[in-house]
């Protein structure tokens, strides 16, 4: 991904390819964001609309004491909390399913595994690897809505833990937490995915 | 000391941030050597984790982006 940051002279004079790249580069990872709080549907999308047009409007106005995206992820989650707030939903962040076990505690017995987890894709076949990444986008869409958030932004958009933390307004160990949940599950779901797949 | 499977699952994620204390760290790698069902798991965990830094970007909606765009062109018009 390119650096956004180098385009900080062009969105402030206005460009319009700047502008273009910028929205391209942050408008899903923002809009699963706002999911993580107010959850998914037409909401979640207005209220990064709104940013948008928010950045457009103050971009002038920022000192580059964050990153980019930082400074927009922060609008975003300002909005989102305070619409949250606003339908009165209980918990801050995320919702219960985010804090539930990866993998079902029926697998194991006196924490042994009864039930073994099972991997046929090889790392080294690019048909198999196609198959991995295709069944991965549906099962992101399982995840509950913090883990998404929280695996889109470090394994996908590749955001640091540092600014995963700020932008959520969470702590370093929580977010290990949600991120290393979030893979878990999706490694237990893609096991079933390949399998169902796989049966003819 | 050997830890349980369930353990090394929990243990797993904070190995791979490189968040372990030394006597975590161990027992991992120990469990790992001589558990082959936990080394499928973490085989599992590591093609996910990498197949989820190789997806493609997503562009923007097109409509998003012209909502951008024209706030921006009456901006500079002021």
């Amino acid at each position: 991904m390119p650096d956004l940051e180098d385009d900080l002279d062009a969105l402030r004079a206005g460009d319009e390819a700047a502008f273009t790249r910028l929205v391209d580069a942050l408008h899903r990872p923002l809009v699963r964001l706002a999911e993580a709080f107010v959850g998914r549907g037409p909401t979640a999308e207005e209220i990064v609309q709104e940013a948008w047009l928010a950045v457009v409007d103050g971009i002038d106005k920022f000192e580059g004491r964050s990153t980019l995206k930082t400074w927009i992820g922060g609008i975003v989650v300002n909005r989102a909390k305070t619409r949250r707030a606003k339908d009165a939903r209980e918990l801050p962040f995320g919702t219960a399913a985010d804090a539930e076990e990866a993998i079902d505690p029926a697998r194991f017995r006196g924490g042994f595994w009864k039930d073994p987890p099972r991997w046929s894709p090889s790392p080294d076949d690019l048909v198999e690897r196609r198959l991995v990444r295709e069944a991965i986008v549906a099962a992101i869409e399982e995840l509950p809505d913090g883990q998404r958030a929280v695996i889109t932004l470090r394994d996908i958009e590749e955001w640091s833990s540092e600014e995963v933390c700020n932008v959520l307004g969470i702590s370093e160990t929580n977010q290990r937490v949600l991120l290393h949940r979030a893979r878990s599950r999706l490694r237990m779901m893609l096991e079933r995915k390949l399998a169902e797949g796989a049966r003819p | 000391m050997i830890i349980s499977c369930k353990k090394f699952t929990h243990l797993f994620g904070d190995s791979r941030e490189g968040e372990l204390s030394g006597l975590d760290r161990a027992m991992v790698k120990l469990h790992h050597s001589i558990c082959p069902m936990c080394r499928v798991y973490a085989r599992g965990m590591d093609a996910t984790v990498e197949a989820l830094h190789d997806l493609p970007e997503e562009a923007a909606p097109e409509e998003t982006k012209s909502r951008v765009l024209e706030r921006l062109r009456a901006k500079r018009s002021g």
